[in-house]
């Protein structure tokens, strides 16, 4: 299999894994979390699919094309370490669907990034909250779900707050 | 359509022209060029 043909598969398997959180979350009331804006392509697809939601994005620094950038007021700007911590007041417990890939093309350091945001992204989330993550999570207060139709496991992640 | 989705509908573009491309000349002797940036 080429570069080319896993990064479709990737990207494939990505959307399918919104699209599917965006409907296992469609009932509860809150907002979105993307952890990461990049180029802002998921962004992109984000707001297309929850034209109704508000949505959040967290990034260190924003280089992503002009018509993907959420309003200044929705961009929690700087390491998400610290905007996480800080978010928790004004966010905990409020966030239905949120979507972690700080995609650095190291997927030790993804994971260790992961890992590191977990403790942060968890008190933000309502019970039944959908996470979408690139990096696989390991924590007692996310179950895992079986992701969609087509998607062989461990290719993306879905995970619901217990 | 999102950017997510043209995106990955140009890259199943890209992928499906030169698997067509690959087989269309298969019986010419030759050499293969890559023009452009390579990602």
């Amino acid at each position: 299999m080429s570069r080319l043909d896993s990064f479709i598969r990737r990207l494939e398997a990505q959307r399918a894994c919104l699209n599917s959180a965006a409907e296992l979350t469609r009932h509860l009331d809150g907002v979105v979390l993307e952890l990461g804006l990049g180029n802002g392509r998921t962004y992109d697809h984000l707001r297309s699919i929850l034209p109704e939601r508000e949505i959040y994005v967290c990034e260190r620094r924003v280089a992503a094309h002009p018509d993907c950038l959420p309003p200044p007021e929705r961009l929690l700007l700087g390491d998400m370490r610290e905007t996480l911590a800080e978010a928790r007041g004004r966010f905990g417990g409020r966030v239905v669907l949120a979507h972690l890939d700080v995609g650095t093309g190291d997927a030790a350091a993804n994971r260790a990034l992961a890992a590191a945001l977990t403790p942060l992204v968890v008190p933000l989330l309502c019970r039944g909250a959908v996470l979408v993550s690139d990096p696989p999570i390991d924590t007692a207060e996310l179950e895992s779900l079986p992701l969609p139709e087509g998607i062989p496991p461990g290719r993306y992640h879905l995970y619901r707050r217990v | 359509m999102s950017r997510l989705d043209s995106f990955i509908r140009r890259l199943e573009a890209q992928r499906a022209c030169l698997n067509s491309a690959a087989e269309l000349t298969r019986h010419l002797d030759g050499v293969v060029l890559e023009l452009g940036p390579a990602e």
